[in-house]
């Protein structure tokens, strides 16, 4: 056992934040490349202040789209001017927009962990991502019961949920992050 | 009746523990309340108190005896020290002033815990001794817990560096030490000779005590221990200010209008209400206007949390992860709440009209911009608010507020249901336990006042715990979170608060840092239980480290961790226990908690100390159940 760390409470607000977002998540991803271009050094200082790269290069938004969720961080807390703000939309309108490729999924066992569109997966997203990121659980594959548990113990933290929702997000995880079949190395 | 009066005006005690101290020294209750009116009065008369003569007298002794008269003097009962030859006047000055007792505590981290546990608990005096610049580190953990928590606890440790002998690199001898404290106190002053000694400590417990509240740092050459001079004592009560500020009242005006106005106001507690025992004016403001009630990050619990109003603490330091009915408050009000940011995302965003009330200024306006600036002991601060609150209340408003209680009611109760499915885990009666279930047999175990000090970093026990500080359950958090305290504060809790029933809660990596306090708990009787979470493992580092590796990585694929093992050998917590002369077991089984909690409340009763080293379960990414260790190269 050992106490929340200043990055444990980073890692919950910068959760949160990509919680709100609207545009479609791909999953999570070591910070991806960033093209050269105006407004590059302002994402990686204004948005790197605040949360990791990844978390917002993993999404994908048109200039507009862009401009709202700075508009939020800048509600939030963050010291950003309208033109920085202007910049940073143009800036990832142009390389981080609806056209561009989905960033690179970190590899596990072969398998992309984008999240597939089963039935339990906005449950998912919408209530773990009150308070974490994915990463904190994507290198976990284990049986249901075990995320049922995992899922209860969440409720232990202050998760209100109810056994619908914990019951749908176990039989998802179960479905995308069970244990690997050991011979093939694919899940079971 | 004198330190009655004296931890009355300077805040030390609430006006119902100075009416029932009183009675239960005999007094009757229309007299005490009498009493109480009266020096209310003269408290709040301008002008300088009587002075009595017993209040300011001329000593004539060493340096030491000086010490340990000008200690009794500021109201001091215990010294938590660990043993200097230096400090030789001193401990033989004790010999015939029995009335300050000195608890020798065998590490100066959990000794100063233990003070800290102590001050915290009883709202009374006490100072922590160290050996020099050799002892002094040793407490400096929890001199910065107690400057985060903003405990006024007084740290002393004498200095050689301006000994006859200086500039010798001699033994303990360190230039600049009090360089060290600086940073995280309110004072840290050397006596420039002898006769300051009585002054300095004077000055290190005024400042201390002066809201808002903060540990001190006094320090002297050792050789001015062993002089003889002659100098003013001064009783504490005759140089504390007895600063309790009201609110600017204009500002007061402003805030009660923004509250009577909002649609959605929330409400923030914090532990300057604890510390000013502000609960039933708080609670009378929240369901005046039927405001949602909820905690960030604090020491204590400062609202009744079985209370209709009560929506239960922020999780993520931000009011957006709260869950609360009526959606994005409009209003957010906090009263005492330090509010701690630990990234540039705001607690309450800038777009939501905020109230700050507390008693340090200095971090009003900080972070958060204000609508409404109060700067204010909490106690007097509400009181104002409510009156200009109540003097605006229409039918409308009232309608309004009751409907929002009930909305509020409602979602409490639900809250509660969704916060008992815990016990629906499916590894519920598993072994290794499952730390919820540890701490759900606790919560059915412990008495309905007990006291929890919590020292567990992956516990949340909101699930089974619901506090009260006015006189139900009581919670400690370790808020400063240098590790090792919780054994000493448990400690000191229970010396402050004999006849309650004290449990220490702490994970096996927390316990490791500090368990010699469980000596002192042997040694003075204090009938505290200590239930160690042992997995073994650092299991919070090991699950944040690997989401900052994006949840993968190579030592995820290859299952190899260097930084959170605690096993191979497992230690065994119980055993450690026992060498301090601490009973103890292991418990592996919820059936063998249950029994060891009988066999704990026994114990205690006979006012011995416990402790249960409890076998729970590793979780996380990675984990085997043979995890690997490094090798010796």
């Amino acid at each position: 056992m050992f106490p929340l760390t200043r990055g444990a409470a980073v890692l919950a607000g910068m959760a949160l934040w990509a919680a709100s977002l609207s545009l479609q998540a791909q999953g999570p991803a070591g910070t991806p490349p960033m093209p050269d271009g105006p407004g590059r050094a302002l994402v990686t200082m204004q948005c790197a202040n605040c949360h990791a790269l990844d978390v917002a290069l993993g999404k994908r938004g048109t200039t507009v789209e862009w401009s709202a969720i700075v508009k939020t961080m800048v509600e939030r807390g963050a010291p950003i001017t309208d033109a920085d703000a202007a910049s940073i939309a143009a800036y990832l309108g142009q390389n981080f927009g609806p056209g561009a490729p989905a960033p690179a999924a970190v590899a596990r066992g072969g398998q992309a962990s984008a999240l597939p569109d089963l039935p339990g997966r906005d449950v998912l997203t919408r209530r773990c991502m009150q308070c974490h990121q994915m990463s904190m659980w994507t290198a976990v594959r284990q049986d249901r019961k075990a995320w049922e548990s995992t899922i209860y113990r969440m409720v232990g933290r202050g998760a209100l949920w109810t056994e619908d929702d914990i019951r749908a997000m176990a039989d998802y995880l179960a479905r995308i992050r069970g244990p690997l079949d050991s011979a093939r190395g694919k899940p079971q | 009746m004198r330190n009655l009066v004296a931890q009355l005006l300077s805040n030390g005690i609430s006006r119902r523990d100075f009416v029932r101290r009183l009675v239960a020294a005999g007094v009757t209750t229309a007299a005490a309340h009498s009493i109480l009116d009266s020096v209310t009065a003269i408290a709040q008369t301008p002008g300088t108190p009587p002075v009595s003569p017993e209040s300011i007298k001329l000593f004539q002794g060493t340096g030491g005896e000086a010490f340990a008269e000008q200690l009794i003097a500021s109201g001091v009962k215990y010294v938590f020290g660990n043993s200097a030859s230096e400090d030789a006047h001193f401990y033989d000055a004790l010999l015939d002033r029995p009335q300050l007792q000195y608890i020798l505590t065998p590490h100066e981290g959990p000794g100063a815990a233990m003070a800290a546990g102590y001050v915290k608990a009883s709202g009374q005096p006490a100072i922590v001794m160290s050996a020099g610049a050799v002892g002094l580190p040793n407490a400096l953990g929890q001199m910065f817990n107690a400057w985060k928590e903003q405990t006024p606890l007084v740290f002393y440790a004498y200095r050689t560096e301006d000994s006859l002998a200086s500039g010798r690199d001699g033994f303990e001898e360190l230039p600049g030490q009090e360089q060290l404290a600086a940073p995280m106190t309110k004072l840290s002053w050397t006596a420039r000779r002898a006769e300051m000694i009585p002054d300095t400590i004077r000055r290190a417990f005024r400042v201390a005590w002066t809201p808002p509240y903060g540990p001190t740092y006094a320090t002297w050459n050792s050789d001015f221990t062993e002089e003889r001079f002659s100098a003013e004592i001064i009783r504490h009560d005759q140089v504390d200010p007895r600063m309790r500020v009201r609110p600017n009242p204009v500002e007061v005006e402003r805030a009660a209008q923004l509250l009577v106005e909002a649609r959605r106001p929330l409400l923030i507690v914090g532990d300057e209400i604890y510390r000013a025992k502000a609960f039933d004016k708080v609670v009378q403001l929240a369901e005046l206007l039927a405001i949602p009630v909820t905690q960030a990050r604090s020491v204590y619990t400062n609202f009744p949390q079985q209370h209709p109003l009560w929506v239960g603490n922020i999780p993520a330091a931000r009011i957006e992860t709260l869950s609360y009915p009526g959606g994005e408050p409009d209003l957010v009000i906090n009263i005492g709440n330090k509010l701690q940011h630990n990234s540039t995302a705001l607690t309450v965003p800038r777009r939501i009209p905020f109230i700050d009330m507390r008693n340090d200024s200095a971090s009003i306006g900080n972070v958060l911009t204000t609508a409404a600036p109060l700067v204010a002991d909490v106690a007097y601060g509400t009181e104002d608010l409510l009156a200009a609150v109540n003097d605006r209340l229409t039918p409308a408003i009232k309608a309004r507020a009751a409907q929002r209680l009930e909305e509020v009611r409602a979602f409490g109760a639900k809250a509660r249901q969704m916060r008992a499915l815990v016990s629906r885990n499916p590894l519920w009666d598993a072994s290794p336990l499952e730390a919820d279930r540890v701490t759900y047999e606790l919560a059915q175990w412990a008495d309905r006042d007990a006291i929890v000090i919590h020292e567990g970093g992956s516990l949340e026990v909101a699930h089974s715990w619901e506090f009260d500080p006015r006189g139900g359950r009581e919670l400690f958090f370790y808020y400063g979170a240098h590790l090792g305290s919780g054994i000493g504060t448990a400690a000191g809790v229970q010396l402050a608060r004999p006849g309650k029933q004290v449990i220490c809660l702490t994970g096996d990596g927390s316990f490791l840092f500090g368990p010699t306090a469980l000596w002192n708990m042997a040694r003075l009787e204090l009938p505290v239980l200590t239930v160690v979470y042992n997995n073994h493992a650092y299991s919070g580092p090991h699950n944040r480290a690997i989401a900052n590796l994006g949840g993968a990585g190579r030592s995820v694929d290859a299952r190899r961790f260097v930084h959170d093992y605690l096993g191979k050998p497992d230690m065994d917590m119980s055993a450690i226990a026992r060498g301090f002369g601490v009973d103890s077991e292991r418990a592996k089984t919820p059936a063998d908690l249950k029994a060891a909690l009988g066999r704990a409340r026994r114990k205690m009763a006979d006012g011995k100390p416990y402790l249960i080293d409890v076998e729970v379960a590793r979780h996380g990414p990675g984990w085997t159940d043979d995890p690997w260790v490094p090798t010796r190269a």
